[in-house]
């Protein structure tokens, strides 16, 4: 089978009008999402100084460009000139793989991510979908990658070949793991509501009333989930600058631990990404009323209060410390999660009998 | 615990919504307050003499030695200071003063004062080296300076306009003359002598402590 | 489709063999990573799509990561590589030997065929008016299984809590037993008086 007869067959139905070539529109979903994630990412990093700033009662960088809006050139430019040190006795190759894998698997999540409705015969039976790729086990699929990403920052703190980043390493993997756990189970109660791990699917089904309001409890526990999953605080321990040194990226200089750093803000982007897909409706508006703002936006915007929500809870909360953050997620998420599960199949099953 | 969460979430998001309260240097400063130690002035009175009479007590003050004073003599007839000699160099490295005001606390004549400017950076070394050109302030005051606060460099006032000063007749000329005629020290006031002469105390006016 | 199941066969064997040839046991706890990575895809091409999801989660994000624990906390030191002796040889030809049994088994015995990749990549069409398409979790019965979606999520699903009930239940208590039993093993025993 041709390659582009798989992808014929896999959704990507287009017809024999202008843009009819599958690989091409493929292609072009990729690039977009490739650069706007990194792009994103990049003025996450404006964003976040912006709104610390904002908390602590002070302006954050506004000298760069209007608003410091040129600040993250300025950081890039600072990164990229800045002295490559790296340990002599490092693992040559796992210190390259660490950050490269990092970015890998916060972006390859998005893969699978719509960012708006599906666009039925455009053209000549044309058929657009708004995600790169259109799994039927979407949801999984994410799991799965974001379970590879662990090796990431265990591969970063090993390979540096130092105790510090190994400690912070492994504390970071286990950290990571447990979550792991907590955030598939919550994410469970969504999937027995729809029956399905289409994301497109779950999304239009929530055209009567957002997740958010049938799974409250999923939510929360996935938003907390989700936060210990990127190293996010409160739950960043591993990485916190006064703990550790500096945890598993100690030794990292220059452009690799810029490369650290962009993969985690693209974490968060695609953490919330899937929060407002799953319970917050994805692309639908509040009201249908408003449902002339096309979908794209309804989505963007979503995901943005989502990040700043994020950020203000990072300026907000102290840190946890390791023992009780380990505590937390085996002994309160995961039975929090147990619960909403049970709670859901008996809801659902009581409802088709 | 989730009530404490969330209070202090509503606390961060009352702060992040605020004005926040920098001052945006350098488009808005901050009034500097009066005993602030910045960049130091040499003064002068009100007739145009300069304060300092080149004692050198300042440069002995200084903890740090960067201070440098190159005294001379007094011409009679045209007199810089009132007094015997008056500092030809007066020179003070920015770089190694540590802004502590001893010099100011030693001066006898309070010539040497430091004033509010605090922003000096250079790209160059030797401009860090203020010369009596730059430290001296304007005459006279209210003309061409903003009050007490030349923040320039005072000299460069004098020296761009052209101007030539007449600083008037020596004080200590007619102290000397008025005390032939009277065998007694003229009160200010008298003879050329300005009125609000800081530091010349009439040793008969001294109370006893 | 053939090429990329050869190039991900090799690849699969190319992991396998890192495994066993390298020096270092991390790059032998890695290559068998790379190696599970390969398989998963290989049971993705064959319509076990829950359990390509299901390996990778599984697999390669927990059991794996648990392995390269042991080796980053232990810290071995890096071995030689296995000299090729006389035992060498005789192990390399059983394993070409069983190989190729199972090439000629599978030639023969098992077919692969293209129509099914579609079902199982996509859960036949994204047509609503297809009803297994719109089909919920709860409309499933048990003979209802169609053979582009055995694979499935649904149709595993299905099958697990139904047909195969107890087998599953048997398997979780006998991992909750595995897991109580690791917990009761590694508890931190308190320190007794020892009466003399």
């Amino acid at each position: 089978m041709k390659a582009s007869q798989y992808l014929l067959d896999s959704g990507l139905r287009v017809g024999n009008g202008v843009a009819a070539d599958p690989v091409l529109v493929f292609a072009v979903k990729a690039a977009i999402v490739v650069l706007g994630l990194t792009l994103a990412a990049a003025f996450l990093t404006w964003a976040e100084r912006k709104v610390a700033g904002r908390i602590q009662l002070r302006y954050g960088p506004n000298r760069v460009g209007p608003y410091g809006l040129f600040q993250p050139i300025a950081d890039v430019l600072k990164l990229l000139f800045k002295e490559n040190l790296a340990p002599a006795t490092r693992d040559k190759l796992l210190f390259l793989v660490g950050p490269s894998l990092a970015v890998g698997t916060a972006i390859l999540a998005f893969a699978v991510i719509p960012l708006s409705a599906v666009n039925h015969g455009i053209g000549a039976g044309y058929d657009l979908h708004w995600d790169i790729s259109h799994l039927n086990i979407g949801l999984l699929f994410i799991l799965a990658v974001t379970s590879l990403g662990a090796y990431s920052i265990f591969l970063g703190g090993w390979s540096a070949n130092s105790k510090y980043s190994l400690l912070g390493g492994l504390r970071s993997t286990a950290q990571l793991i447990s979550y792991e756990m907590a955030v598939s189970f919550s994410l469970i109660g969504v999937v027995i509501l729809t029956g399905s791990l289409d994301l497109e699917k779950i999304v239009t089904q929530q055209n009567h009333a957002w997740f958010v309001v049938m799974q409250p409890l999923a939510f929360l526990l996935y938003f907390t989930g989700a936060l210990a999953e990127t190293n996010r605080a409160p739950f960043d321990l591993p990485e916190a600058e006064q703990e550790l040194v500096a945890g598993y990226h100690t030794e990292y200089s220059s452009l690799r631990f810029g490369l650290y750093f962009l993969g985690e803000y693209v974490n968060v982007i695609t953490v919330c990404a899937i929060a407002t897909t799953l319970f917050l409706g994805g692309w639908l508006p509040i009201v249908p009323f408003l449902s002339f703002i096309p979908g794209v936006l309804w989505f963007i915007g979503k995901v943005a209060v989502l990040i700043l929500v994020v950020m203000w809870i990072r300026w907000t909360l102290p840190r946890l410390r390791y023992d009780r953050l380990m505590s937390l997620g085996w002994k309160v998420l995961l039975p929090l999660g147990l619960l909403n599960i049970v709670i859901t199949g008996a809801v659902v099953a009581f409802q088709a009998a | 615990m989730f009530k404490e969460i969330i209070k202090g979430m509503a606390i961060t998001l009352r702060y992040g919504l605020s004005r926040p309260i920098t001052v945006q240097w350098p488009e808005e400063q901050k009034p500097a307050t009066p005993r602030h130690r910045g960049r130091h002035i040499l003064h002068r009175y009100y007739n145009g003499l300069e304060k300092c009479i080149g004692c050198e007590l300042c440069a002995a003050a200084c903890p740090v030695g960067c201070i440098y004073v190159g005294p001379a003599e007094n011409d009679p007839l045209n007199p810089v200071s009132p007094g015997e000699r008056y500092a030809k160099r007066y020179e003070i490295n920015l770089m190694r003063c540590i802004f502590c005001g001893y010099c100011a606390s030693a001066c006898p004549t309070e010539a040497i004062t430091l004033g509010p400017q605090c922003d000096f950076a250079n790209y160059r070394r030797e401009r860090t080296v203020l010369t009596k050109q730059e430290l001296l302030e304007a005459w006279p005051k209210f003309e061409r300076s903003r009050g007490d606060m030349n923040q320039r460099g005072a000299g460069a006032d004098q020296r761009s306009t052209g101007k030539s000063l007449n600083p008037g007749p020596s004080p200590r000329l007619a102290w000397e003359a008025q005390a032939d005629e009277t065998h007694e020290a003229p009160l200010p006031g008298h003879g050329g002598i300005p009125v609000n002469v800081p530091g010349v105390i009439d040793p008969s006016e001294e109370s006893r402590a | 489709m053939t090429a990329l199941i050869i190039v991900v066969g090799i690849l699969a064997v190319v992991g396998a063999v890192g495994v066993v040839l390298s020096t270092q046991p991390l790059y032998s706890a890695l290559s068998l990573v790379f190696s599970i990575g390969m398989l998963a895809i290989l049971y993705l091409i064959l319509n076990a799509q829950l359990l390509f999801a299901v390996q990778l989660i599984v697999y390669a994000g927990a059991v794996m990561v648990l392995f390269v624990f042991i080796i980053a906390l232990l810290n071995p030191k890096a071995e030689d590589r296995p000299i090729l002796d006389v035992r060498a040889v005789v192990a390399f030809v059983a394993v070409i030997t069983i190989t190729a049994a199972l090439f000629a088994t599978a030639h023969n015995g098992i077919t692969y065929s293209g129509s099914n990749f579609r079902g199982a990549v996509v859960g036949a069409s994204h047509n609503d008016q297809d009803p297994a398409y719109t089909k919920h979790a709860f409309d499933f019965k048990p003979a209802d299984v169609n053979s582009g979606q055995a694979g499935n999520v649904q149709t595993v699903g299905g099958q697990l809590f139904t047909v195969f009930l107890l087998p599953f239940e048997i398997t979780s208590l006998l991992l909750l037993v595995a897991a109580i039993g690791a917990v009761y093993l590694t508890r931190r025993v308190p320190k007794t008086e020892v009466d003399t």
